[in-house]
């Protein structure tokens, strides 16, 4: 091999590359983090895409860091595990699940949910589960127990509208922050949402928020 | 509002539309007021007037610039005619310091005859925290009636405090107009909640020589009908200004307020330039009274009192991103959330990132603080 074809075929294997590592790469990353970073979130981007998870949330996270200066390690740290989140909340969720779905499961088990709560909420609700699992991290993120906001979700989960379940934890909360315990403020809030979501299938016509 | 005071003094409203202009990196706000007003000046009877009160603002992180101005049509068909502009400088923060130089001019007249100017400089040192702040400054000028200038010295000092929706506010004042002194305590706030903006004030003029004496307090209260007009109903009592020419009085108005919307210009998402240091959130127990709320049409809006407020999360690929001034304290995003789970935070006037009241926060991964977790059903 002359020296001129030995100098192409180092570009074109070159070229490969390079397109090949840009392909995988999101171009926001780009010029947000340093070479070796990039690499190294790339490859997690490949990884979930392989396993068909969704990777904006691990673009976002990674320019999050970026935005807050952290150390590279730490970015890698953060897109790592969340796509092993995002993982187990498609395992627990199923296959069918949206990226929505999976951010907020993934949102849920950061806050300590279990995951075999989700597969429960799953089987329950026949619904988007977004703001099920939303209002579920929010409880355990202001201080209700996870088996007792799991509960109270899981309990919802079968009758109960988006805005009802959004109305139950904003009610929890107006409750805690007026002194009452996390657990029973749950608990007694949870009783009255049933009331009301079994009292509006038995009243139809009985007027509702819009 | 107030028909004997210059510029804020608004009373009817029709809007007037000056559009934002793309290239200015900043907020940029205007209206027109249409109302009618009965006014009671000291030693007048009282009167009916209708007003058309335009105003204009322009707002960034370090600067700000508003003007307004007022014309007024009373029942005996004279008419009151008063204009104001000024523009403040902020320096870049030092801590918490901050410094600030504002320059204000206005002029007005009564029928054909009496005519009122101003000009004055204003330096300012602020302290400000993430709920309360404080500063005190100096004013400099000249006031002139007709012919007759005089200088225009004062002293000034305040504090706030953010809690809950509502800002709190007081200061007091040493003013000396050529021979006329006097000294003002004044207490302010505003509340904001959905579509209502509560704004009250109350005040003494606790000494005076030449300026008047007594208890003063104004209240209004607007109620946003749409994205670009509201209702208001103000009235109160103001005392007399010798640097704007102002007599004392009571008023009582009602008005419309039209309000042009930079975002129907649609000017692109407005991208600040990021500060070298990036501040998560204290991990406070006691957060920033400022309140975020996503509405059931899908708009997200920060409730703040402030000159600007920027946003960045996953839906602005963690770029600071300036929110659109829909009222005096209701901030909304400019860009529509698909259904998801997104993180964020928000800062006020340049200062620290933080998560607003109303929205879950959980720990920052990179730093000690926290961030907000919205989700959009």
């Amino acid at each position: 091999m002359t020296t001129v074809h030995r100098v192409a075929s180092l570009a074109l294997a070159a070229t490969l590359l390079v397109t090949g590592v840009a392909r995988a790469q999101d171009p926001r990353l780009l010029h947000r983090l340093d070479s070796t970073t990039l690499a190294a979130v790339g490859a997690l981007l490949d990884s979930a895409r392989t396993a068909e998870l969704p990777v904006e949330p691990l673009v976002q996270r990674a320019l999050e860091g970026a935005a807050k200066h952290a150390e590279p390690d730490r970015i890698v740290a953060a897109v790592r595990r969340l796509a092993g989140e995002l993982g187990v909340a498609r395992d627990a969720l199923g296959r069918e699940s949206s990226p929505a779905e999976l951010d907020a499961g993934a949102s849920a088990l950061r806050a300590a949910v279990r995951p075999e709560d989700l597969t429960l909420l799953r089987q329950r609700r026949t619904q988007s589960l977004t703001v099920a699992l939303a209002a579920l991290t929010d409880l355990v993120v202001g201080g209700v127990p996870p088996d007792s906001a799991a509960a109270a979700v899981l309990a919802l989960a079968a009758r109960a509208r988006d805005d009802q379940i959004a109305d139950f934890r904003r009610a929890v909360e107006r409750d805690i922050a007026l002194g009452a315990t996390p657990a029973a403020a749950a608990a007694v809030r949870v009783d009255a949402t049933l009331h009301e979501v079994t009292n509006a299938a038995a009243n139809p016509n009985t007027p509702r928020k819009p | 509002m107030n028909p004997g005071r210059p510029a804020w003094a608004v009373t009817a409203v029709v809007a007037c539309s000056t559009a934002a202009t793309p290239r200015l990196v900043a907020q940029v706000k205007a209206a027109v007021d249409l109302g009618v007003s009965n006014v009671h000046y000291d030693g007048f009877l009282p009167s009916t007037a209708a007003a058309v009160s335009p105003s204009f603002r322009w707002a960034s992180p370090r600067a700000l610039v508003v003007a307004n101005g007022s014309y007024l049509r009373f029942a005996s068909g004279n008419r009151s005619l008063q204009a104001n502009m000024s523009g403040s400088f902020f320096s870049a923060p030092l801590g918490r310091w901050t410094g600030e130089l504002s320059a204000l001019a206005g002029a007005s007249q009564y029928r054909d005859f009496t005519g009122f100017s101003h000009a004055l400089l204003t330096g300012r040192i602020h302290l400000d925290g993430a709920r309360t702040g404080a500063w005190i400054g100096g004013t400099s000028g000249t006031t002139s009636f007709v012919n007759a200038q005089r200088p225009v010295a004062a002293l000034l000092a305040g504090m706030w405090r953010r809690q809950f929706t509502a800002t709190w506010l007081t200061n007091a004042s040493y003013t000396r107009v050529g021979d006329s002194a006097y000294t003002d305590v004044e207490g302010a706030t505003r509340a904001v909640r959905g579509r209502f903006t509560f704004d009250g004030s109350l005040g003494a003029r606790v000494w005076s020589r030449g300026g008047g004496h007594g208890v003063y307090g104004e209240a209004s209260g607007s109620y946003a009908v749409g994205p670009w007009i509201a209702l208001v109903l103000a009235g109160g009592r103001y005392p007399t200004d010798p640097t704007r020419g102002s007599v004392a009085g009571r008023y009582l108005t009602l008005s419309v307020r039209l309000t042009a919307l930079p975002g129907r210009a649609a000017p692109p998402p407005l991208i600040l330039p990021r500060p070298a240091i990036h501040h998560s959130s204290p991990s406070s127990d006691d957060p920033p009274a400022v309140s975020a709320e996503l509405q059931d049409d899908g708009g997200f809006v920060i409730h703040a009192a402030a000159r600007t407020v920027e946003i960045e999360g996953d839906f602005t690929d963690w770029q600071p991103l300036l929110l659109s001034e829909r009222d005096p304290a209701g901030w909304v995003l400019p860009l529509p959330l698909a259904a998801g789970t997104y993180r964020f935070s928000i800062r006020i006037d340049g200062g620290e990132w933080f998560v607003p009241a109303g929205v879950t926060k959980v720990p920052d991964e990179f730093g000690p603080g926290t961030v907000g977790l919205l989700t959009v059903p």
